[in-house]
């Protein structure tokens, strides 16, 4: 039993000093006797991360205004109006939905592609205003393929979540075909826009391969054995 | 599991728990955690068995905070929470996000089980139920004991009862409203802990030392903790503040179990608030002046008329229509702003005391002890909680600022008073 000489408290064996006024505890009899166990770990957690990632992501968004107001003004000084610099305003939108918003703001995760894919198009709509090129060009190839991406992208997303229950060898199965018919449809968007609705040609090298590989996926699923090897090597 | 019988799967944040989650911010979140002393090391596995098995019985603790539109509501999950290694600063802010949006952790360190709570889930009362039932399966589970089970200790092999979800204030809440003004009340400040360190000052004495003492003066065990508190609280704004002008009440907010006014079985959210205290500006009170004061005051407040117009006047305002219809982030702001107005401020310190412990005898030989601590408020910088169990009284401090003054000040007066105190604590070596 040891006693703070200063507050009249008796200290716990394993207080090293009194926690009230901080007088270290000598108590001559009970030198030799080992370290008793302290009633809590030593591991601290520590509180800030995540702040200083979103301080940090705000902080680059205030930035890209810069080198914005920058292209702005040059572009006034030399053409008496606003031209190209839309499309660095464009370019910086999407720079900022895709990889900034996200440690900014927390929202539905469908939110995110869905302002990812209208930046996107905003570029895309600057870019066809200002080199005035036909609305073909947008409609047929830059707003089609944008938006099969983006809900490609929104599928994979949702997939390696923690959440998602499907097995992971028929998640490969259904991202491979996936990429496949993307690949289909990419092609016949470019045969729409060269005004001949043609069967798909160079598409079909990447489907097949895609398909195969698939289906083998398929297969390997339902061997039990090699799915567990398989999870064991390639865990992630 | 018949289907019909199923929990809910969203349920309404309960009056009180609706203030929680507005007023929780990045490095804040209303905790309180309770946890049991076995004699053998702790197995995580049958912990996490044990936890499983309790959670099917108490699914409301299962339950994850989500956004509204209007307002923040529970969703259950079935998947469990993780168990975690505990730490050396209990109670520190719990990330939603990093908890899997659960609003409770169970957490153990040698021999010891420790479950801290988001208040929005329950108060202590339902919290001890938890613990003393995951403890009991753990038990079960590890020295296949066979604890009797009651309604503090709940037999997990029947099916959850929904009145244990109920939101009591509702049910309980009257037609007469009545809105009071309150002063704000003296604020002990000192150097700001840095990374949000939460020191643990646990204070034990002989609970039949404290019961003595308090029968001698014909009032509680509670009435008495919270007097000897007020006048450590005094101590230090008549060493601090210079001018006796300047001087602030010093009023304790002490929590009141409902349950023991009102039949209610809810392991949700059921308590309510009193705050005695006195006013350093009229002079210096002795020891059986503030007694008084704090014995009275518990007398006229609590009682069932009194707890039943406040509770009527909470409900009523969370029952506003305007309030209601609008969206939850501008009133996420307003509920701020009236805390900050009505919360924390109105009193210096909370005592939360959660009275004694008792478990049956085939338990009670496997848990040698147990603690109830309060994590850091709002405004307030150091609160403490006590739990009696085993005829051993624990008073835990909880602070975050450096300085041990609350502590030191009402330990060395209860030494004083005749109460010889053991201290333990989580300073760093
Ligand atoms: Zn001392």
């Amino acid at each position: 039993m040891s006693y703070c000489v200063n507050c009249g408290v008796e200290l716990q064996k394993s207080e090293p000093r009194c926690p009230l006024c901080g007088t270290e505890v000598i108590n001559p009899n009970e030198l030799k006797e080992e370290k008793p166990i302290r009633p809590y770990p030593a591991h601290v957690e520590h509180l800030d991360k995540n702040i200083d990632r979103r301080y940090i992501a705000s902080f680059v968004s205030l930035l890209l205004l810069i080198p914005l107001f920058t292209a702005m003004l040059a572009n006034i000084l030399v053409s008496k109006q606003l031209t190209w610099s839309y499309l660095v305003l464009g370019g910086e939108l999407v720079l900022f939905t895709v990889f900034l918003l996200p440690m900014i703001a927390r929202m539905p995760k469908i939110l995110y592609a869905v302002i990812d894919a209208s930046a996107v198009s905003v570029l895309l709509l600057l870019i066809r205003v200002l080199t005035q090129s036909s609305w073909r060009w947008f409609l047929l190839l830059g707003l089609p393929i944008t938006l099969l991406t983006t809900v490609m992208c929104w599928f994979f997303a949702m997939m390696t979540l923690p959440k998602c229950k499907i097995p992971v060898l028929i998640r490969f199965t259904f991202a491979l075909t996936c990429i496949g018919l993307l690949v289909v449809a990419i092609d016949f968007f470019i045969s729409l826009y060269k005004n001949a609705i043609a069967w798909p040609t160079w598409s079909l090298y990447v489907l097949f391969p895609c398909l195969v590989l698939a289906s083998s996926l398929l297969i390997l699923n339902r061997r039990a054995r090699v799915k567990e090897e398989l999870k064991k090597r390639f865990y992630f | 599991m018949s289907k019909n019988k199923k929990p809910t799967k969203w349920m309404k944040l309960d009056n009180a728990a609706l203030i929680y989650p507005a007023t929780m911010n990045r490095n804040w979140t209303a905790l309180f955690r309770l946890s049991a002393t076995l004699t053998e090391p702790i197995d995580e596995d049958i912990l996490e068995v044990a936890q499983k098995r309790t959670l099917r019985r108490l699914p409301w603790f299962a339950y994850r905070l989500k956004h509204g539109l209007f307002w923040f509501y529970l969703e259950h999950s079935d998947d469990l929470p993780k168990i975690e290694k505990d730490v050396a600063n209990p109670c520190v802010r719990m990330r939603l996000n990093e908890n899997d949006g659960f609003c409770m952790r169970v957490r153990y360190y040698q021999n010891r089980i420790a479950v801290e709570f988001f208040h929005v889930l329950t108060d202590g009362t339902g919290g001890q139920v938890f613990l003393q039932t995951l403890v009991a399966e753990y038990l079960r589970l590890k020295y296949s004991v066979n604890i009797p089970r009651g309604d503090k200790i709940l037999d997990c092999s029947e099916e959850p009862k929904p009145e244990e979800a109920e939101d009591s204030f509702a049910v309980y809440s009257g037609k007469i409203t009545q809105t009071r003004k309150e002063v704000k009340a003296y604020h002990i400040n000192g150097t700001d802990e840095r990374n949000g360190f939460v020191h643990i000052i646990t204070g034990s004495m002989n609970a039949d030392d404290v019961l003595a003492k308090a029968r001698e003066k014909s009032v509680s065990v509670t009435e008495y903790l919270t007097a000897a508190l007020i006048l450590s609280v005094d101590a230090i704004q008549r060493r601090k503040v210079p001018s006796i002008h300047k001087y602030k009440p010093v009023k304790l907010s002490v929590p009141i179990n409902l349950r023991n006014v009102f039949p209610s079985k809810t392991l949700r959210n059921f308590a309510n608030y009193v705050n005695p205290g006195i006013d350093p500006r009229l002079g210096e009170y002795t020891f059986d002046e503030t007694l008084n004061i704090v014995h009275h005051t518990m007398a006229m407040e609590v009682t069932k008329k009194l707890l039943n117009v406040k509770i009527t006047t909470n409900v009523r305002s969370e029952r506003n229509t305007v309030l209601r219809l609008t969206p939850l982030f501008i009133k996420n702001m307003a509920l701020k702003y009236v805390y900050s107005q009505v919360g924390d401020v109105l009193s210096s310190t909370t005592i939360s005391n959660l009275g004694v412990a008792r478990l049956p005898e085939e338990m009670a030989q496997y848990v040698r002890r147990m603690d109830f601590i309060l994590g850091p408020l709002a405004d307030n910088r150091v609160c403490c909680a006590a739990l009696t169990y085993h005829n051993r009284l624990r008073i835990n401090f909880t602070r975050t600022i450096a300085e041990p003054w609350l502590e030191r000040e009402f330990f060395t007066r209860l030494v004083k008073l005749g109460i010889p105190v053991k201290v333990e604590s989580n300073q760093r070596e």
